[in-house]
């Protein structure tokens, strides 16, 4: 990326860059006055260069016009040429032929005239169209140029702020950020504005070139067709300047400043410290794949590593551009009893009634949980993924209080449509809904008789965190605000029961008033523990654990500046220097869905024919979907291990890399593919590398995989592979076996 | 202490000693116990808890036959008098648990009669997770995700070895054995808990050479993995030691529940250091004592192999002395309604009765016989003893630690234990 920069004639910004060095030493108040004069006299070049490039926009303007209607005229001429030669072909009698000569005399003239206009208004315009840019250019630079006094001169003053300790003294910081982070904005408006005007002369040029091509070969004079040639040739000279300068034009666009207005936009409106983008590499670029999705192969790192950080947290974040995964799931709402039911004598049959619904319903809970562990293998939006399940986390459900797998599904389709959307939106849905409202019994909180389950939750577990900024009277009086939010059995919707809905004043932090439970969302919104909660709880989940307060802090503020919108909360932590630490790379345990989920990404193995294999094994793992160990949900970390579940970890595996998922058929993943796709890999060494780089957050071992080496043995010669492919994989995949069954593959 | 015991502590006390020679680190409950096998590790008392799944019927079990209106209930489901295993001049054991009667005259069976718990819940699942819980309140999310026995192991042993509290069987980890330090270990058999990923002895070898910790200091959560697979792969190996060398001149039923019982006894008399042990009779059968319908045909195969199971067992622990320190005792989520229904079967129910195995136990008849007329709206039996009285008493006089650091609240504990 620094090469392309250098190459688009980005020498000013070191200009700039150099021009910061010099302020800052002597004394404040010189400093002051020499910055203030520096911004003047930037303001008034500025305005120089704004009335030039004015001038020479408006010159382009006018000869592009004259040019466009002088190339109208000329294929009109050529037009009436060629049909007047037309005509006179046609007439056989030579004496007879005497006007339609004269008439061909006559165009032949015309032409000729025509060309004598197009040729010099076609270069002008070309000439002004270059001017245009040179003095674009100009003006750019010296826009940027007093952009940067500014910068200058509020960089004294927030040093001076800094000095004194003056409260605002952060803000005022920021403000230097914002101001360079508007240079970098307006730099690439710029680009865009040149590209624009530069693609105009590209069309321009190669329609003149191709006009004067065809008066040439509509011209019999040697001499001017000599002439119009030469023309057409100068005019696709300046089409294929006109194109590179387009093409530097969007460089400059999608390059150099793009990465640059990000880190510089966060840091003006708080938020964690971006990486730098040197520092991104194919390690980092896994990072993020894993965490802000499920992995990916060795190739699609390799992807998102030559898009360049910017991109490459773009690609994740903004999932919304990618299509959505095509995983089917029939939602069926419960089958309600039978009337006649009730009035069964027999316990046999009337069990066997419910027994059957029940049954019914046990299929649908389990289709739900295997479509989903489906999606988040084959989605193309794995963040969308993660964050659901860190939702379905958060806002914990268990099926086995609900006993509904429709409003579950309704739920969890809820949880991904607003993944990452916006935290207040996900609180007034979570109140209106009716898996949550029956989980927390908020269906039994009515008007007289209110149940604090819902309301004492949305605080302490939902929103704010354990007693962080609420009191015992503030559950009492919300639980009073969420009477009547109720479920409606039969439809499995959110029903309001008016008449249950306690009407009087509730005082909620301190403010009274006739408040709903949308109210009541509203006033926890309005509490600053909750931007800080939740900035905690997505730190730790997509980072590391027991962040430092003020990293809590940075973020929470990004939640706070845009008013719980999630994307650049998630934009500034997967740029963040702390993402891509060494506290976090390789030092989380993996969930048992990131486990099995991950794998198959990693190897790309993502043709399973059932995930009822995946669904029990997770379950049996301790993480089963639908079903979190209570409203607090998953624990995470440490919690996944113990010695028994470590062997279903281990086995569970190894079952996937054997048989790919479908033990029917004893296929296994093709781990030979792997290598092939990677053309320096002809060796047993290099071999363990690269399934190492494919699966392991951190570097292998050096002792382990001097062990995994020898253990391999020697490989054929790539030419020999396809041959021996059975046997190949058979040995590879006890090598990849082994490689995973390891304390460090439980790691991400 | 018998040759066998003795041969494999000091085969253990080798293989660990052996480890430490090759220099890499020694699972860190392994030193302690290979350094107190000797001692009296072994010597701690044993309680093994077997789940009835479904819900027996109680009043077939263990039927009332000396009232009249047992045979009015049951008309027929009834257990004739005549064939009735007579335990005192109210109750006695169905035919087919001629084995229990042999262990109550040789002082090692007792029965508490009635047992249940207030608000009694019918669904197998709850049912089961209550019983398993034992906690305060009966509620089992109070107990924080722990099983009773898992919470007696957490108390009684600071000991962080993985294996000191197992379950046998398939099917998920039980509650009854989860502790908070002492998650519990649980398989099918020991051949399950292990690393199945490769059988061959070079990648066995490679496994193990790379599951051992690493030179690495840092207090961190890849560390936690690798020590906790350290005591894994360690726990495993013994308990595979210990099944694959386990011969015994006993038979056991050849079912699930056989087998399983069997691997107990192998790891008791093995000489594992484990507290508390779990096995389950019907799971394999389809709804095991879940009996609505063509109750007798299905119970006479059930109870033959329920009382052939027990009674194999202590015969193969007094095989090896290790009889006296364990006791056995049986749990279902729920029991049987009073009166039979109409298909040949019975419907959910409470108030049934618990058995309790071992030379511990004061045998005989313990609880009352919930009365057969005074039913309740539902027409179940009522509770006579809350089943936290019995696991108080196993826990006060059996294991002698105080039942309620374990059951969160005071019980007066059933006077069953000698």
């Amino acid at each position: 990326m620094k090469k392309r920069r250098r190459e688009f004639n980005w020498q000013w910004l070191a200009v700039v860059m150099v021009s910061y060095t010099g302020v800052g030493f002597g004394q404040d108040e010189d400093d002051l006055t020499k910055a203030n004069a520096a911004l003047k006299q930037a303001q008034e070049e500025e305005k120089t260069a704004y009335d030039e490039h004015h001038s020479r926009d408006m010159a382009r303007a006018a000869t592009l016009e004259i040019a466009r209607s002088e190339r109208r005229r000329a294929e009109g001429a050529l037009l009436s040429l060629r049909e007047a030669r037309k005509t006179l072909e046609q007439i056989p009698d030579a004496a007879k032929g005497a006007p339609a000569q004269k008439n061909l005399s006559d165009k032949i003239a015309t032409s000729r005239k025509v060309v004598e206009r197009l040729v010099p208004d076609s270069t002008a315009a070309d000439k002004a169209a270059w001017e245009w840019l040179v003095s674009a250019q100009a003006l750019r630079d010296k826009t940027a140029a007093r952009t940067t006094a500014q910068r200058n001169l509020q960089d004294l003053k927030a040093n001076a702020a800094e000095k004194a300790g003056v409260a605002d003294a952060d803000a005022m910081r920021r403000a230097v950020y914002e101001l360079e982070a508007l240079r970098a904005f307006e730099i690439t408006h710029w680009a865009t504005y040149q590209r624009a005007n530069m693609q105009v002369l590209v069309t321009q040029t190669r329609e003149a070139a191709r006009i004067a091509k065809e008066l040439a070969a509509a011209e019999t004079d040697p001499e001017r067709v000599k002439m119009l040639e030469q023309f057409a040739a100068q005019e696709a000279k300046e089409e294929i300047a006109a194109a590179k300068s387009v093409e530097e034009a969007k460089n400059a666009e999608i390059g150099a400043a793009i990465s640059e207005i990000y880190p510089l936009k966060a840091a003006a409106m708080g938020g964690l410290k971006p990486l730098s983008p040197d520092d991104w590499d194919y390690a980092k670029a896994r990072h993020l794949l894993v965490r802000a999705g499920f992995g990916g192969t060795p190739q699609e790192v390799k992807q998102l590593h030559s898009m360049g950080l910017y991109k490459a947290v773009a690609q994740l974040v903004e999932y919304y551009r990618q299509p959505a995964a095509r995983v089917p799931f029939d939602p069926v709402p419960p089958l309600a009893p039978d009337l006649l039911e009730a009035k069964v004598q027999t316990d046999l049959i009337r069990n066997r009634a419910a027994g059957a619904r029940r049954s019914v319903e046990r299929g649908q809970v389990a289709k739900l949980r295997q479509s989903w562990l489906k999606r988040m293998v084959e989605s193309p939006r794995p963040l969308q993924e993660k964050l659901t399940l860190f939702w379905h986390g958060h806002f914990a459900t268990q099926d086995s209080v609900v006993n509904n797998s429709y409003t579950l599904h309704r739920q969890i389709q809820f949880l991904r449509e607003n993944a990452g959307g916006n935290f207040g939106a996900l609180l007034y849905g979570i109140v209106h809904d009716p898996a949550m409202i029956r989980f927390l019994d908020n269906n039994k909180n009515l008007k007289g008789e209110p149940n604090e389950n819902l309301a004492r939750e949305i605080m302490e577990l939902f929103a704010m965190g354990v007693d962080q900024g609420y009191t015992e009277k503030d559950i009492i009086e919300g639980a009073r605000a969420l009477t009547g939010y109720n479920l409606d059995q039969a439809s499995g919707g959110f029903r309001f029961l008016h008449n249950q809905h306690d009407l009087t004043d509730k005082t909620i932090f301190g403010q009274t008033g006739p408040w709903t439970g949308d109210d009541l969302v509203r006033l926890i919104l309005k509490q600053p523990s909750t931007s800080r909660f939740i900035a905690w709880k997505l730190f730790e989940y997509f980072t590391y654990r027991d962040p430092a307060k003020e990293t809590v802090e940075n973020l929470a503020l990004v939640l706070r500046t845009n008013n719980y919108a999630l994307e650049p909360l998630l934009r500034n932590l997967f740029m963040s220097e702390e993402f891509y630490s060494s506290r976090a790379i390789g030092n989380q345990v993996k969930s048992p869905v990131a486990l099995v989920v991950g794998l198959l990404r990693d190897l790309g193995a993502n043709q399973l024919t059932s995930y009822a294999g995946l669904d029990s094994a997770t379950g049996e793992m301790g993480q089963q979907l639908l079903e979190p160990p209570d409203v607090k949900g998953w624990r995470y970390g440490r919690s996944w291990i113990n010695s028994q579940r470590l062997f279903i970890r281990y086995n569970t595996v190894s079952d996937l890399v054997k048989s790919a998922g479908r033990p029917e058929k004893k296929i296994g993943v093709d781990v030979l593919a792997l290598l092939e796709k990677d053309e320096e890999c002809d060796g047993p060494g290099k071999a363990v590398d690269l399934l190492a780089r494919a699966c392991l957050a951190r570097p292998l071992n050096k002792e382990k995989r001097e062990k995994l080496v020898s253990h391999l043995g020697d490989l054929p010669p790539r030419s020999e592979w396809s041959a021996k492919r059975t046997e190949l994989n058979a040995k590879l995949r006890e090598l990849l076996v082994l490689m995973l069954s390891m304390p460090e593959y439980q790691m991400t | 202490m018998n040759q066998m015991n003795i041969a494999t502590r000091r085969d253990f006390l080798t293989r660990g000693l052996g480890i430490v020679g090759m220099g890499t680190t020694l699972p860190n409950f392994m030193l302690r116990s290979a350094l107190a096998a000797p001692g009296g590790a072994s010597n701690d008392r044993i309680v093994v808890s077997l789940l009835l799944t479904g819900g027996p019927d109680g009043l077939t079990l263990a039927p009332p036959y000396a009232h009249d209106k047992y045979y009015d209930l049951r008309k027929v489901l009834r257990v004739p008098a005549r064939d009735v295993l007579k335990l005192n001049d109210e109750v006695g054991l169905h035919p087919r648990l001629k084995r229990f009667k042999e262990l109550h005259d040789d002082g090692s069976m007792a029965v508490v009669l009635g047992t249940a718990y207030p608000n009694f819940n019918l669904s197998h699942f709850t049912g089961r997770e209550i019983w398993e819980a034992a906690a305060e309140g009966i509620s089992s999310r109070k107990a924080g995700g722990t099983g009773w026995l898992g919470r007696f192991v957490d108390y009684a042993c600071k000991d962080p070895d993985p294996a000191l509290n197992i379950a046998v069987g398939p099917g998920r980890l039980p509650l009854i054995v989860m502790g908070k330090d002492h998650p519990g270990i649980g398989f099918v058999s020991p051949d399950s808990f292990r690393f199945k990923g490769n059988d061959s002895a070079k990648g066995k070898a490679l496994y193990t050479k790379l599951n051992k910790m690493m030179a690495n200091s840092a207090e961190n959560d890849l560390q936690f993995v690798s020590q906790t697979a350290v005591n894994a792969n360690s726990a495993s190996a013994r308990l595979g030691e210990l099944a694959s060398q386990y011969k015994t001149p006993i038979t056991y039923p050849d079912t699930q529940f056989g087998t399983s019982v069997r691997t107990i006894a192998g790891m008791i008399n093995g000489g594992l250091s484990a507290r508390a042990y779990y096995a389950a009779q019907g799971i394999a059968t389809f709804g095991g004592y879940d009996t609505h319908a063509d109750q007798p045909r299905r119970l006479d195969v059930l109870l033959d192999e329920l009382g052939e199971t027990v009674s194999a067992f202590y015969r193969d622990l007094a095989r090896c002395g290790n009889k006296d320190r364990v006791l056995t005792f049986t749990y279902s989520e729920f029991g049987r309604r009073a009166t039979e229904n109409y298909s040949g079967g019975t419907d959910h129910g409470q108030a049934q009765p618990m058995f309790l195995f071992g030379p511990g136990v004061k045998a005989g008849v313990h609880g009352t016989q919930p009365s057969l007329s005074d039913l309740d709206a539902r027409g179940n039996l009522k509770m006579q003893v809350d089943f936290r009285r019995v696991y108080a008493g196993v826990l006060d006089k059996w294991l002698h630690i105080p039942s309620k650091a374990v059951l969160g609240n005071e019980f007066s504990p059933v006077d069953c234990i000698a």
